[in-house]
């Protein structure tokens, strides 16, 4: 019996025109963020630049110093401090006494009076292209890391949150492009490491996720509406079938058939690393279904779960509310990560590159937690949604047998 | 497992308003008729049968099974709201088969049952018709196929003649009188005509109590004898209406033809007629409307 | 003329309150999340044509959410004159609330020194609010579903931050310092949308 609901599910999914939406806006997201990309090919020594190998990963406890005081200097001198609370610029004002103590900052560290920065920046420019190096400060003599972490905890403090200046976010901002070495390791990593494949079905989940964080949602309440519109509840409750079944079936339908879209799509960058034929590279021929299954199932698992549970809840577009807020917040706050290793319990988690398989290792067990994570909460959103239909289903939660009451509103206007 | 309903001391109230207040009733196989104006309590009554309400006291076994056993209960019962559609673009044989699923039936048995059905309703011809196409009253036969899909003891209909034209109306009579050949069928309704023509056994209901629980013969026996017919003025109506309780009446140019109940012999010129199930109908609510009057008091 | 008085009054009644209290809240909740003082012209522009133009898209798409209803809908279409009226209604105020919050949020802005020009600001944001309604109504009225009503302009919205001003032209709707003649090209569009889903959802029923 579960078996053939199921399939009348999918069925019934597949017969309606949002189902048909979303596909529409899979595919032409993937084609506007994917279509046109390559496969990267190795380094040439002596190339014009290696702006598409990524960053360095070695970076040093002095760059981070050095970059670090170079942007509080920078930001000194425009006086202009912005933060990025949930990726939203938010210009900070400060007081003199405070811009004061930043200058003293300053000067501890590198020596450089706040009267000099300005003739610093305009050499060190002079040098140094200024759209792709960032401006950096040498220190003094005998500063240490923890010294200057100190002193930059205390910018921290002043700026409040979503500031350049806490630890990770001093390390994430040093960005030194690769010089041909760096670029023939970073390659490295990508076809020995991630064996091509995996760099390629990772830079595709950052995208599809980016969607997948909100599109399930709109089949979701559609779907969980329609017994409603379609006045067939009271005929559905009647029946023998449990609550239980009549939930998890239409649950699993609706994560199945948001799966097999993502799926079908995700096989062409694989297709695409096939045909480059690059040389040398031990292709991973399933690296798609590893990163689909890991990383996106669990996003549409607690998607579809919101929108089940808050539709069943209050029978109106809620769902779609609750979901677009969720997402708006994760898809704002994923910017400042955007490079990838560092995904914390973001929904929409960032690896907006090909490369950068040392973060992605480094970072490997939080993202795990976090994708275990929203699979058992919408597990659990889903063991909600059955309690609430159950209660629903006895009479409860409705008044006269309606649903709370909308029906008096709505005749009157 | 003997084929009944039994319901001791039933009350259900919404908030404040209660809406069954210790209902007794018992109901054996065949067609049942629960009879009550708008509000009185009927469809509060079905839907606690149904499962669909959970009763606040009292008891109710249906075949022996308490209705607290949900699952175990809509498994012997068949249920037809009121008001009910279906997934519009589904067709009138894909929306039997979903339903057939969620009552559990098997490949086979909906492969059997279904068609049966269709024909026995008469919309054999119309399996591939969306049901968004469907008419009124072929969307209330769908509606009486499914419920009785999986085959159960007890089909549970509420007001199911509301909205069909009178021809209609009497094949869908005729339709459930067939069906309770071998179980319950309780048919809930406030048109009179319903109950009369095809219910052996009915229940009449007010202000979520049973007012009369008997055979239709026994209920017209209530007023035989006293129904009286007399052709007054339109004047006379109103003096007329405060003495009796009137039943029917017709207008006739300046004069009115009255239906009206009486202990004795009214006035000269009334004339003595059998009585119908309407005239014990009105009977009992007007004595029912008294006595709430006088509780009140 | 009482007729509309009293559609009017049922309006304020029982349908507006609930999508201004949420689109009142979304925008008394930006604080906490992105900064809406001391911002330069193109980061108050950010502000407005990123978050703030996003109540368009609450406050317009469930202009027939009340007649979702069949035989609702049949009844108010018989007891009305113009059903088309009742839109009308319906989305003029939509329009005033709208204008509204914007106005108090833009005076927010402004006392918190935000650099804009204040009349074009204003109207660049109503343009877009329009936009996004005017689409949502005519995806909701072309699909009978409030839920595609939400998801195109919200597809837009995302599509938009995505492709940018270079392949969506002049139909991009953050083209406030860019190219302010989208601003004009989004309100028209909106607009027609708007009639254009109004015509549709009375003739499908």
């Amino acid at each position: 019996m579960i078996m053939t609901l199921f399939k009348k599910e999918c069925a019934q999914i597949l017969k309606s025109l949002i189902f048909w939406l979303y596909v529409a806006c899979l595919v032409l997201f993937f084609n506007s963020q994917m279509g046109n990309s390559t496969v990267l090919n190795p380094p040439q020594e002596g190339q014009e630049n290696y702006y598409n190998y990524g960053f360095k990963t070695d970076i040093t406890e002095r760059d981070v110093m050095e970059t670090g005081v170079g942007t509080l200097a920078y930001a000194y001198y425009y006086d202009h401090y912005v933060t990025y609370p949930i990726g939203y610029a938010k210009n900070v004002r400060i007081s003199e006494a405070e811009k004061q103590e930043i200058a003293d900052i300053i000067y501890d560290l590198t020596g450089v009076k706040a009267d000099e920065i300005e003739d610093n920046i305009a050499s060190y420019f002079q040098e140094n292209d200024i759209q792709t190096t960032q401006y950096k400060v040498p220190l003094k003599d005998g500063i240490s890391y923890e010294q200057f972490l100190k002193d930059m905890e205390q910018v921290a403090d002043i700026l409040g949150p979503g500031s350049d200046y806490t630890e990770d976010r001093l390390w994430s901002n040093v960005m030194i492009p690769v010089d041909y070495e760096g670029a023939v390791e970073n390659y490295r990593a990508l076809t020995e490491q991630d064996r091509l494949t995996g760099g390629y079905a990772r830079l595709f989940c950052d995208y599809m996720g980016i969607i997948l964080g909100i599109l399930p949602v709109f089949v979701t309440a559609t779907r969980m509406l329609r017994d409603k519109r379609a006045q067939m509840q009271e005929l559905i409750y009647s029946r023998g079938a449990s609550s239980a079944v009549v939930m998890e079936t239409r649950y699993a339908a609706l994560v199945f058939m948001h799966m097999i879209p993502v799926l079908i799509l995700s096989l062409l960058p694989t297709v695409s690393c096939i045909t480059a034929g690059i040389e040398g590279v031990q292709l991973d021929y399933l690296a798609w279904l590893k990163y689909d299954l890991g990383w996106l199932l669990p996003m549409v698992m607690i998607v579809v779960a919101v929108g089940m549970l808050c539709t069943e809840l209050t029978e109106t577009a809620l769902a779609v509310l609750v979901q677009a807020v969720w997402w708006f917040m994760s898809v704002m706050t994923g910017a400042s990560a955007m490079n990838g290793g560092r995904y914390g319990w973001n929904l929409i988690p960032r690896h907006n590159t090909e490369l950068n398989y040392e973060g992605f290792a480094e970072d490997f067990r939080q993202l795990v937690m976090n994708r275990i994570l929203y699979a058992v909460l919408a597990l659990v959103l889903l063991a909600l949604t059955i309690f609430i239909y159950e209660k629903k289903r006895k009479g409860h939660l409705r008044r006269r047998g309606k649903i709370f009451g909308n029906h008096k509103r709505t005749a009157e206007a | 497992m003997k084929t009944e309903i039994v319901i001791k001391n039933l009350s259900k109230s919404y908030g404040k308003k209660q809406a069954l207040r210790g209902v007794d009733l018992q109901i054996e196989k065949g067609m049942f008729g629960l009879l009550g104006r708008n509000g009185a309590g009927k469809t509060t009554l079905m839907k606690v049968l149904a499962t669909l309400l959970e009763k606040d006291s009292g008891k109710v076994k249906i075949c022996g099974i308490p209705v607290e056993h949900a699952s175990e209960i809509r498994k012997i019962t068949g249920y037809l709201p009121q008001e009910f559609s279906m997934y519009p673009n589904m067709s009138v044989y894909e929306a039997m088969d979903y339903l057939g699923v969620l009552s559990g039936l098997d490949k086979s048995a909906r492969k059997k049952r279904i068609p049966m059905l269709l024909e026995r309703v008469n919309l054999r011809e119309n399996s591939r018709t969306k049901v968004r196409a469907l008419s009124g009253g072929m969307k209330r036969r769908l509606g009486i196929a499914q419920a009785i899909l999986h085959d159960p003891k007890v089909l549970i209909v509420d007001e199911p003649t509301a909205g069909l034209d009178p021809e209609e109306r009497v094949r869908f009579r005729n339709l459930l009188s067939e069906i309770a050949e071998d179980r319950i069928v309780i048919l809930s309704t406030h048109i009179v005509g319903d109950v009369e023509a095809a219910c052996e056994e009915i229940a009449v209901m007010d202000e979520g109590k049973i007012i009369y629980r008997g055979t239709v013969e026994e209920l017209v026996n209530l007023v035989e004898g006293r129904v009286y017919r007399a052709e007054i003025s339109r004047k006379e109506l109103e003096r007329l209406k405060s003495e009796y309780t009137v039943t029917s009446m017709i207008t006739l140019g300046n004069n009115v033809m009255v239906r009206f109940l009486s202990e004795t012999t009214p006035f000269q010129g009334a004339q003595h007629c059998d009585a119908g199930v309407e005239d014990a109908y009105m009977y009992l609510m007007q004595k029912e409307g008294k006595t709430y009057d006088h509780d009140s008091l | 003329m009482g007729k509309y008085l009293e559609i009017t009054s049922v309006q304020l009644k029982h349908n507006v309150w609930k999508h201004l209290l949420i689109s009142a809240g979304l925008l008394a909740a930006s604080p906490l999340i992105l900064g809406i003082s001391n911002l330069d012209a193109a980061e108050s522009a950010k502000v407005l044509e990123t978050y703030v133009a996003l109540i368009g898209i609450i406050l317009f798409v469930p202009v027939f959410l009340p007649e979702q209803n069949r035989d609702l809908w049949e009844l108010v279409k018989a007891k009305y004159t113009s059903i088309t009226s009742v839109y009308l209604i319906r989305i003029g105020f939509s329009f005033l609330e709208s204008a509204l919050l914007v106005l108090v949020y833009i005076s927010v802005m402004h006392s918190g020194n935000c650099e804009m020009e204040t009349g074009r600001y204003f109207f660049g944001t109503m343009a877009e609010i329009l936009a996004f309604g005017g689409l949502g109504i005519f995806a909701y009225a072309v699909s009978d579903n409030l839920i595609v009503g939400y998801m195109i302009p919200l597809g837009y919205y995302i599509a938009a931050t995505g492709a940018g001003y270079k392949y969506l032209g002049k139909l991009y709707p953050f083209g406030m310092l860019q190219d302010f003649t989208t601003k004009y090209w989004i309100l028209a569009i909106g607009i027609l949308l708007m009639a254009g889903g109004i015509l549709l959802f009375r003739r499908k029923r």
